[in-house]
């Protein structure tokens, strides 16, 4: 060190320290102040002269002065730590600080020097990513229903912004109003008092959130005009602040609302207006799992039904049965007819009762044929649009089982743009599932004849969209459909199989026709079947699904 | 032809099926006793006076086929008919027990069904 840099020393480090990028405060053994530097006042507010006559408990709630000889001999005891605690703003606010203290001693009298860092931003992001953790461990656990879940969240922020009411709401359909899902200080007469919300610019912060589909902070519902319409409401309950965010689903489409209520006016800082806005994204996706769950429980039911049909061969077989019982009956009382009214004297009253047996017979069988047909499906087909690609994807979901027990692997090529079509979803897919059950049984059949290993079995589906027509190819390498049978494959009750009643080409048939679509069937070359599913559907629409 | 009416029996657990053979059956000259099952009808111990016997293949506990195998082993050699209401089942193989097995589809012609058996019983005259 150079004499200059000796005695320059002082005064530079006295400067460095006043200039220093960090809040700095030191501190006696007693917590009284006795330097604050540039950062420091700026941070607490304080002037110089106003800190100088101050104790730290004056800046810090947690370290009063009974306290402060304990904590000074632990910073003495260990020379240097690093604490994380909450320091006042002359103005009253609270702020995160994470302080480093160091011990030292200077001619003979002790200090403690002390840097801190606001940490508030840092301790929110904290709060957030624990509201989401906290949020969406429940909301992955699918045995926590929605409004629990949801109840749960609105709970987690009411701690976070403390001496608040936190609320969802959801839009139902048909009608498109909001209501109430959730808020743990919710009371009855509160959701009795606002009902079903239709979402417009004055029926209070939810409604009008949902309206213009963006938040909505109402700092005072007395002169906000998004509460014109419901002030009565606003003063009952003595609900003074508002701020609602709408939630959004993944087509970003308003499908409730989040809200943080007050009984006094309040403005929201930036670390509230983002805690509305995880909590409004938490909400959505609570919502929206639940719908998935709610599709996928219709959709199991749906592939329920359709697993009955898909063993029409054995209804067939079932119904065939019950059907002959009257058939049988009908035919023997007929003949027993014919005699009784043969006979020289014919006895009415014994012809009158046959007939009666007849015609009650034949109801019977009439009730058969009826609920054959509620059995086979619903007529005409129910049609929504669906995609293609989920046609073929969720009939193979249903195939799984037994291709992967016949160690077989379908194909699929969509060729062209995704596109939707108008049809009865379950009905198209019980066709691909025919179709392709047909194939396995063909290929596992022929192979089950030659002894052959499993060379180079395929099935193709092939979908495009060509000429005002929607096509599902299904292909094959088995032995292909017999010349003679090519006709009349489609023909009820005609089955080339060992098992099973031929009628699930039939139907296959019946449920093309009933979208104007056709079902046809061509042999490849060398060998295999190929089914071409043909339904006609307006100008190819964009999947946009 | 015969003086004494011969007896027909008729094993089907669908009464309609019972009441419409028996009714033919009378009309035509037979005597006939029905039963619902196979148990019902070797409970009854009545084989030896029976002249035909027509029993349904689906039936609940013994089937048919295992009373036709029952009354076999018991000596019957009498005109048998198996019925089935399952048109698959058209080309089955009936059990080669004795000559007199016949396999009738559900429905079936009442014709053609008496021609068999006035056949059938006049060869065992």
């Amino acid at each position: 060190m150079t004499n200059a840099q000796c005695r320059l020393r002082p005064e530079v480090t006295a400067f460095s320290v006043e200039s220093a990028a960090e809040a700095m405060i030191t501190v006696n053994p007693t917590g009284h102040i006795l330097s604050a530097n540039r950062l420091a006042r700026q941070r607490l507010e304080y002037t110089l002269d106003e800190l100088l006559s101050m104790q730290i408990a004056d800046i810090n709630p947690s370290y009063p002065p009974e306290l402060w000889p304990d904590h000074f001999s632990a910073v003495r005891r260990d020379g240097t730590m690093t604490i994380e605690t909450q320091h006042r703003s002359k103005s009253g606010k609270l702020f995160d600080v994470e302080i480093s203290i160091a011990y030292f001693k200077f001619e003979d009298h002790e200090y403690c020097c002390g840097t801190f860092r606001d940490i508030s931003k840092q301790k929110q992001a904290e709060k957030l990513v624990e509201l989401q953790s906290k949020v969406l461990s429940r909301i992955a656990s699918s045995s926590d229903d929605l409004a629990n879940t949801l109840t749960e969240l609105c709970r987690i922020v009411e701690q976070m912004v403390p001496h608040t009411m936190a609320s969802v709401m959801l839009i139902d359909q048909p009608d498109g109003k909001l209501r109430f899902r959730a808020g743990p200080h919710l009371t009855p007469e509160v959701e009795e008092a606002f009902g079903a919300v239709r979402p417009d610019e004055c029926s209070g912060s939810c409604g009008a959130a949902a309206y213009l589909k963006r938040h909505v902070i109402v700092e005072d519902t007395r002169d906000s005009p998004h509460w014109s319409n419901i002030t009565d409401i606003a003063e009952r309950f003595g609900i003074r602040a508002c701020w609602s965010i709408p939630i959004l689903d993944e087509q970003k489409n308003v499908i409730g609302t989040f809200a943080i209520s007050h009984t006094k006016v309040a403005k929201a800082n930036p670390f509230q207006l983002s805690l509305l806005d995880t909590a409004a994204n938490l909400a959505s996706i609570a919502t929206r799992r639940k719908n998935w769950e709610d599709q996928l429980q219709r959709a199991h039911v749906e592939l329920d039904r359709f697993g009955r049909l898909s063993t029409i061969g054995e209804m067939a077989s079932t119904i065939s049965h019950e059907l002959n019982q009257p058939l049988a009956a009908i035919v023997n009382d007929a003949f027993v007819m014919e005699m009784l009214a043969a006979a020289d004297t014919p006895d009415h009253e014994s012809i009158q009762a046959q007939a009666r047996v007849i015609r009650e017979q034949s109801m019977r069988a009439a009730e058969i044929v009826k609920s054959m047909r509620r059995l086979v499906g619903k007529t005409p087909p129910s049609r929504k649009r669906v995609s293609v690609e989920k046609i073929v994807a969720d009939s193979l979901a249903f195939l799984k089982p037994d291709l992967q027990r016949n160690r077989l692997h379908v194909n699929v090529i969509h060729h062209g743009p995704a596109i939707a079509i108008d049809v009865d979803c379950v009905q198209i897919q019980q066709v691909l599932i025919n179709l392709v059950r047909n194939a396995i049984e063909a290929i596992t059949e022929a192979e089950a004849s030659i002894d052959g290993t499993p060379s180079s079995d395929y099935i193709h589906i092939t979908t495009r969209c060509e000429n005002g027509n929607v096509t599902f190819l299904v292909e094959d390498c088995g032995p292909g459909v017999a010349a003679d049978d090519l006709d009349d494959i489609f023909t009820p009750f005609h089955s080339s199989k060992t098992q099973g009643m031929g009628m699930g080409l039939a139907i296959c048939r019946t449920i093309a026709s009933a979208h104007g679509g056709r079902l046809t069937v061509q042999n490849r070359t060398p060998h295999g079947a190929a089914f071409l599913l043909s339904i006609p559907c307006p100008p190819c629409t964009p999947d946009l699904a | 032809m015969n003086r004494t009416p011969k007896t027909i029996s008729i094993i089907d657990d669908d009464p309609s099926v019972r009441r419409s053979l028996g009714v033919l059956f009378e009309c035509t000259g037979f005597h006939v006793v029905t039963f619902e099952s196979a148990e019902d009808f070797l409970e009854r111990d009545c084989l030896h006076e029976i002249d035909v016997l027509i029993v349904d293949m689906r039936l609940p506990g013994i089937s048919g086929l295992q009373l036709l195998e029952s009354v076999t082993a018991l000596g019957w050699t009498g005109p048998s008919f198996i019925v089935t209401g399952n048109a698959e089942l058209v080309d089955v193989d009936l059990p080669t027990l004795h000559d007199g097995i016949h396999l009738l589809t559900k429905p079936s012609d009442p014709n053609k069904l008496l021609d068999v058996i006035h056949a059938e019983l006049d060869l065992r005259r």
